[in-house]
C-alpha cells in the first residue's frame, strides 16, 4: 500500500465531497493499491474503453474512506496475492458473498464507485443501506493520476523503448507480398517473445498503396492487402506491461516516396518536436498544443494535409489506462505541470498517396518536455525484399 | 469408449465439421482439465452463462479428426493438458486471427458462452449446440464420481461443523458466514450458490410464509433451520439440504421431518437402473409421505413442476429437472439431487436434499448427514 497515494486520494475525496469509494478492478484500484502485477485488464473486457462491463461481478473490491481506512474484498483465488501485500486489510470471501463481506465496513452515505462492475457495486451498496448516495468514482482521481511518480515514469520509459524496438523489428522483417495481418502478427510475436503482458489495443500496421482502393478513403483498411512498392505504412501500436500502457506511431514508405509525402512526414515530425520544445511547465496550457504543431506545419507549407484542424485534437494522457484525462485538444483547459505524460498523435492524409501518422509520448519535466519515444524520425523510405 | 471417443462420435453424428466452446462446462468437459477456474470468469448478472458479448479468455476447437486446440492467453496456458490438446497462446486482441487459422470447417457448433463474440468474429456457419453433450455429461465417469462423492462428504462435514457451533442469539447471517469460512479454510474453490441457513421461528411473523428469510433474524428456542448449501471444487458442484430444530420440536413437526426423510429413502430404494424414469421419483416420495399422513404439508404436490430436483455435475443445475412425466431412464453413473420440502404454517420450513448416484444395481446417497438428527441443544 502506498501511503502517499492514500493521502492524495483522501484529499481528492474531501475536495469533491465524497466520503468513500468502492472500486472494482480497474485503473483506480491498481493506482491506490500500487498493484501493478495484478492482472485485471482483461477480466470481463467487453468494450473498447477497456472497462469491465457494468453488469459483471468483480473478482476483487477495494473500499477506502476519507479517514484512510481501507479493505480489500477478494475471492479465494486472489487471496494469496492480496494477503501477501496488504495483510490485515483483506477479507476473503466467495463472490456471491461480497455484499456480506463489504457490509461491516460501510458507514458512509456518499460513495463513489468505479465504472467497472458499477451496476453490481451500486446494487450491493443499496442493499447495505438504501440511503447511500452513489456518485461517479471513476473520474475522482483524474487530477492526481495524470501526474506520474518516478516509478510510473520508469515503467513508461521502458515501454516506449520497447515499442520503438518492436517496430524496428517489424520494419526489418517486412517482406514483399506479406499481408497487413501478417505484419501485425510480427508485433504479436515480438511482444510475446519478450514477455510483455498484452497490447494496449489491437495494433495496426496500416498499408495504403498509391492509386488503389486503399488510398481513396482514409478509413479504409484491408488486412489481407499485400505489401507492394509504393505503399505507405502507418503504425499505431501500444503494448501493456507492469500495469501501464504505451501508444505509439510512425510511418514508413516502401520504395521511393513522392516528394509531397516526404515533405509532409518531415513537417509532421518537426511539428511534434517544435511543440515539445515550446512547452513551459506551469504556464503552457494543454489546449495550446495542437496550435503549436499547426504553426510549424503551416510554416513548412503542409497545413492542408493536417487532420483534425477543426477540433484541434492532438492526443490524450496515458498511464494505467491507454486513454486518460485530460485529453489534449482545444477544449480541455489544463495547465501543464511536471510529471504529466501524454500521447500526441497528429496525422496527415494524402488522397491517392498515403495516410501518415506520428505518435509520441511526451513527459513533462521541471523545465520543459522530453519525448520518450525515440524511433528515428528520418527513417521514412525503406527497402523491402 | 473413453470420453474423447464418445465426444467424437457425437460430433460425427451431428453433421457438423467441428465444435467450438468458450470457457464453460462444455469446455471443461472437452479439454479434461479441472484446475482452470472458469466458473466466475465474467459472470454476468443477467445471463446464466458468461456474458455472450464478452471475449473469451480460453476456448477449445475440436475437429472431426479428434484434434482439439485450445486458444488462450499467456496467463492461463499452464492449466491445460497438453498431451490431450494443442495449446496456442496469443493476446486477446489477436484471438480473431488465431482462431481463423485454427477453424478448419465450414459448419461449426458453438456453445452459449461468448456466443455473440463468436458470431461477430467468425465468417463460417455457426450453429448453437450448447446441449450437444448433455446426455454424455449426465453419465459420470469414475473420476467425476470420486470428486462428487468427496464434495458430498465435505458438505456433510461443513454443516455438522456449523451445527456444533451454533449459539443462541446468533443471526442467520452469522450462521451462513460459518459455511463460507469453513469452505475458505478448507480450500474449496467456491460456493455453488449463496448458502442459506434459513431460520423460521414458531409463532412469529416469519413462520407465516416460506419467503422471505431475514438475515438479522436471531436464533432462539423454537427455530427451525433449513439448510441449502453447495460447494464447488475442482470443476464440480455439490447441493445439499437438511433441517434442524432448536430445542424440543412439536410432535407434528418432528414426525413431519421423519416422514420427509422416509420419503427420500423410500424413493431411493425404488430406483431400478435401466427401468425407473426420472419423472417417477417424486411420486414415490409422495406415496410414502402420504402413507405417513403428511401429504398436506408437502410444498409441492404430485403433479406440480416445482423445484424437486435436478441433475448435477460441473454445473449445479444440469438438465433435466425433476418434473412429473420426465421420461429419462435412470442409468448407472447418473448423479442427481432430490429435494423435497414441507411447510408448517406458524411452525417453520423444512427441506431435505440429497445427491444420489445411480449404481449398477440401484442407487446410493452421496450425502450421508444423519437423517435422525433433528432436535439440537445449543
Amino acid at each position: 500500500m502506498r501511503e502517499d497515494r492514500i493521502l492524495k486520494t483522501i484529499k481528492e475525496l474531501n475536495k469533491q465531497g465524497v466520503e468513500a469509494v468502492v472500486y472494482g478492478p480497474g485503473a483506480n484500484f491498481q493506482y491506490i493499491l500500487d498493484a501493478t502485477d495484478y492482472w485485471w485488464q482483461r477480466s470481463c473486457d467487453t468494450n473498447i474503453m477497456g472497462f469491465s462491463s457494468a453488469y459483471n461481478l468483480p473478482d476483487a473490491l477495494l473500499y477506502l474512506n476519507n479517514k484512510g481506512d481501507y479493505q480489500i474484498i477478494c475471492n479465494y483465488h486472489n487471496k494469496d496475492y492480496f494477503t501477501k501485500k496488504y495483510l490485515g486489510h483483506v477479507t476473503c470471501s466467495y463472490m456471491d458473498q461480497f455484499e456480506d463481506a463489504l457490509a461491516p465496513f460501510i458507514k458512509e452515505k456518499r460513495i463513489g464507485v468505479s465504472v467497472s462492475c458499477s451496476k453490481f457495486i451500486s446494487e450491493i451498496l443499496k442493499n447495505i443501506n438504501n440511503d447511500i448516495e452513489i456518485v461517479d468514482g471513476e473520474n475522482l482521481l483524474n487530477d492526481i493520476r495524470c501526474f506520474k511518480e518516478a516509478d510510473e515514469i520508469k515503467t513508461l520509459r521502458e515501454l516506449c523503448k520497447f515499442t520503438d524496438d518492436a517496430v524496428m523489428y517489424v520494419v526489418n522483417n517486412l517482406k514483399m507480398g506479406m499481408s497487413q495481418r501478417e505484419a501485425e502478427n510480427l508485433l504479436v510475436k515480438y511482444g510475446y517473445d519478450h514477455g510483455v503482458s498484452d497490447f494496449s489495443f489491437p495494433p495496426t500496421v496500416g498499408f495504403k498503396t498509391q492509386n488503389t482502393i486503399t488510398t481513396e478513403d482514409v478509413e479504409y483498411y484491408d488486412r489481407e492487402w499485400k505489401l507492394q512498392p509504393q505503399t505507405g505504412i502507418a503504425f499505431d501500436v501500444g503494448y501493456m506491461n507492469k500495469g501501464y500502457c504505451s501508444d505509439w506511431g510512425r510511418s514508413v514508405y516502401v520504395g521511393k516516396a513522392p516528394d509531397i509525402c516526404k515533405k509532409g512526414y518531415e513537417a509532421l515530425n518537426k511539428g511534434v518536436e517544435y511543440m515539445a520544445s515550446q512547452i513551459v511547465p506551469y504556464k503552457t496550457n494543454i489546449n495550446e498544443l495542437y496550435a503549436l504543431v499547426m504553426k510549424k506545419v503551416d510554416e513548412l507549407g503542409m497545413l492542408d494535409y493536417l487532420r483534425y484542424k477543426d477540433v484541434q485534437m492532438l492526443g490524450h494522457q496515458i498511464g494505467i489506462d491507454c486513454h486518460e484525462f485530460p485529453m489534449v485538444n482545444k477544449d480541455f483547459d489544463f495547465v501543464i505541470k511536471p510529471g504529466m505524460t501524454f500521447a500526441v498523435e497528429p496525422k496527415m492524409w494524402f488522397p491517392n498517396e498515403m495516410y501518415m501518422r506520428v505518435e509520441d509520448i511526451v513527459l513533462i519535466t521541471e523545465d520543459g518536455a522530453e519525448i520518450l519515444t525515440k524511433f528515428p524520425r528520418d527513417l521514412f523510405e525503406i527497402e523491402v525484399k | 469408449m473413453n470420453r474423447r471417443e464418445k465426444i467424437l462420435k457425437k460430433l460425427n453424428e451431428s453433421g457438423l465439421d467441428g465444435l467450438l466452446f468458450a470457457s464453460g462446462a462444455n469446455f471443461q468437459y472437452v479439454v479434461e482439465s479441472n484446475s482452470y477456474f472458469w466458473q466466475r470468469y465474467c459472470f454476468n448478472l443477467d445471463e446464466p452463462v458468461a456474458g455472450a458479448r464478452i471475449i473469451p479468455e480460453a476456448m477449445v476447437y475440436l475437429n472431426k479428426d479428434g484434434k482439439s486446440t485450445i486458444l488462450t492467453t499467456p496467463l492461463l496456458k499452464e492449466h491445460f493438458d497438453t498431451t490431450l490438446n494443442d495449446v496456442v497462446v496469443s493476446y486477446m486482441d489477436q484471438f480473431e486471427d488465431e482462431l481463423t487459422k485454427i477453424i478448419d470447417g465450414k459448419k461449426i457448433g458453438i456453445g452459449r458462452d461468448c456466443e455473440a463474440w463468436f458470431r461477430k468474429t467468425l465468417k463460417v456457419k455457426l450453429i448453437e449446440v450448447e446441449d450437444i453433450f448433455y446426455d454424455l455429461r449426465r453419465i459420470k465417469d469414475e473420476k467425476e464420481i470420486a470428486l462428487m462423492t468427496k464434495l458430498g462428504k465435505f458438505t456433510d462435514d461443513a454443516v455438522m461443523y456449523v451445527c456444533k457451533h451454533l449459539k443462541p442469539g446468533m443471526t442467520m447471517f452469522e450462521a451462513e458466514r460459518m459455511i463460507v469460512d469453513y469452505g475458505l479454510k478448507n480450500g474449496m474453490a467456491d460456493l455453488s450458490f449463496p448458502p442459506t441457513c434459513g431460520f423460521k421461528t414458531r409463532n412469529t411473523e416469519n413462520a407465516q410464509s416460506i419467503e422471505p428469510f431475514e438475515n438479522d433474524r436471531k436464533l432462539v428456542e423454537g427455530t427451525m433451520i433449513a439448510f441449502d448449501i453447495g460447494y464447488m471444487d475442482r470443476g464440480y458442484c455439490s447441493d445439499w439440504g437438511r433441517t434442524l430444530y432448536v430445542g424440543r420440536a412439536p410432535e407434528l413437526v418432528k414426525k413431519g421431518y421423519e416422514a420427509l426423510q422416509a420419503g427420500e429413502t423410500y424413493m431411493l430404494s425404488k430406483i431400478v437402473p435401466g427401468v425407473t424414469k426420472f419423472g417417477e421419483l417424486y411420486g414415490f416420495i409422495c406415496d410414502k409421505v402420504e402413507e405417513l399422513g403428511y401429504y398436506d404439508y408437502l410444498r409441492f404436490k404430485r403433479d406440480e413442476t416445482g423445484g424437486n430436483g435436478h441433475h448435477i455435475g460441473s454445473e449445479v443445475h444440469e438438465l433435466p429437472f425433476l418434473v412429473p412425466g420426465d421420461e429419462l431412464v435412470l442409468q448407472p453413473g447418473m448423479i442427481f439431487c432430490s429435494e423435497p420440502k414441507m411447510f408448517f404454517k406458524n411452525e417453520g420450513y423444512m427441506r431435505v436434499e440429497d445427491m444420489i448416484l445411480v449404481t449398477e444395481d440401484g442407487a446410493k446417497f452421496l450425502t450421508n448427514f444423519p437423517r435422525d438428527l433433528f432436535e439440537i441443544e445449543l
